[in-house]
């Protein structure tokens, strides 16, 4: 982070829906559509901003995401996957995962929310129906018949 | 986390960035994602995500004869290391590409080297297609297949010959 940045920048706090506060420069916040949109309105000035959708465990995730990403504008691309990469590990599972990518779609997050779809499909990629199934507890609601049919249609997918 | 559930509304973002043969297997998940996964709008916002490789269909059809009919395989459509879609025509002997557009493919088919006796459209990628309008044995001159916007359908457009002397030309067009 710049030095100037660091001198110039307005601070808002933001609230997670545990009630968590988080003091952050406006550019970071404003990574956030949903955020930028709320500052601009004037929903900053009257203390911090609550996002009831968000829980503090994801959204400090979410804030580490928006710092790294407003602060490395001129920084080698590269650098900013391998990053990426790494902050991704570390949310370790799906439900993590799935946890971050409902707080980058409300807070409207394009590189976040991009980042951890991208992350989430190539976790399934090589599943079974099964296995999906069992990750987001979808219910099988095929009759023996019906499931049969739609494995007739695509067979050469399941070999 | 037993309930943890997945969202509609980013569940649309994830999909569309699996690969075609996954999107196929998860189209057994459930009635739901089986339904959305071949709706026409799943797909346009998958075409919208991706950059869509460019397309050489005699390229990546490969006709061959076996067993006195026809076999379509799409090669290497889907990736390197994935099976070839196939469609096979059991008792055609001859087999001409018309066009491709958005992923769906055109061809001609005929029971004998003469002429042309169906229009197939098929997509390789969910295994669907759909015979069109018999032609009876017809000789194509000319043909586009593609997307109307408009009806928001494929159209075939043909100028076609009769198969025998009749010199009279006759365009024919099917939805």
């Amino acid at each position: 982070m710049s030095i100037t940045t660091e001198n110039n920048e307005k601070m808002i706090t933001l609230m997670s829906s545990d009630g968590e506060e988080f003091v952050v420069e406006e550019a970071v916040a404003a990574q956030s559509q949903t955020i930028k949109h709320l500052i601009e309105d004037g929903c900053s000035t009257e203390g911090s901003i609550p996002l009831p959708n968000v829980t503090g465990r994801v959204l400090s995730e979410v804030i580490q995401y928006c710092k790294k990403h407003s602060s490395s504008d001129d920084k080698e691309e590269k650098e900013l996957e391998a990053w990426d990469a790494e902050f991704v590990k570390a949310a370790d599972d799906h439900v993590a995962l799935t946890d971050l990518m409902m707080a980058a779609n409300f807070l409207d997050i394009k590189g976040l929310l991009d980042l951890v779809a991208q992350t989430l499909a190539n976790m399934i990629t090589g599943k079974s129906p099964e296995e999906v199934r069992r990750m987001w507890n979808i219910k099988n609601d095929f009759t023996p018949e019906e499931a049969e049919k739609v494995r007739k249609e695509n067979q050469w997918a399941f070999e | 986390m037993a309930n943890l559930t997945l969202p509609s509304e980013i569940v649309e973002d994830i999909l569309a960035l699996l690969p075609s043969k996954s999107i196929l297997r998860f189209r057994q998940v459930s009635k739901s994602w089986s339904s959305f996964l071949v709706s026409s709008e799943f797909h346009r916002f998958r075409t919208s995500k991706s950059t869509p490789p460019e397309t050489n269909f005699q390229k990546i059809l490969q006709p061959s004869a076996v067993n006195d009919g026809y076999v379509i395989e799409s090669l290497g459509f889907l990736g390197g290391e994935e099976d070839p879609a196939r469609l096979c025509f059991p008792t055609v002997k001859y087999v001409r590409f018309l066009g491709s557009c958005n992923g769906l493919v055109c061809v001609a088919v005929g029971h004998s080297q003469s002429g042309v006796d169906h229009i197939v459209v098929w997509n390789p990628f969910t295994g669907i297609y759909r015979k069109l309008q018999d032609i009876d044995g017809r000789r194509i001159c000319a043909c586009g297949f593609g997307y109307d916007s408009v009806a928001d359908d494929y159209k075939v457009f043909m100028v076609t010959k009769p198969p025998k002397e009749e010199k009279e030309k006759e365009k024919e067009k099917e939805g």
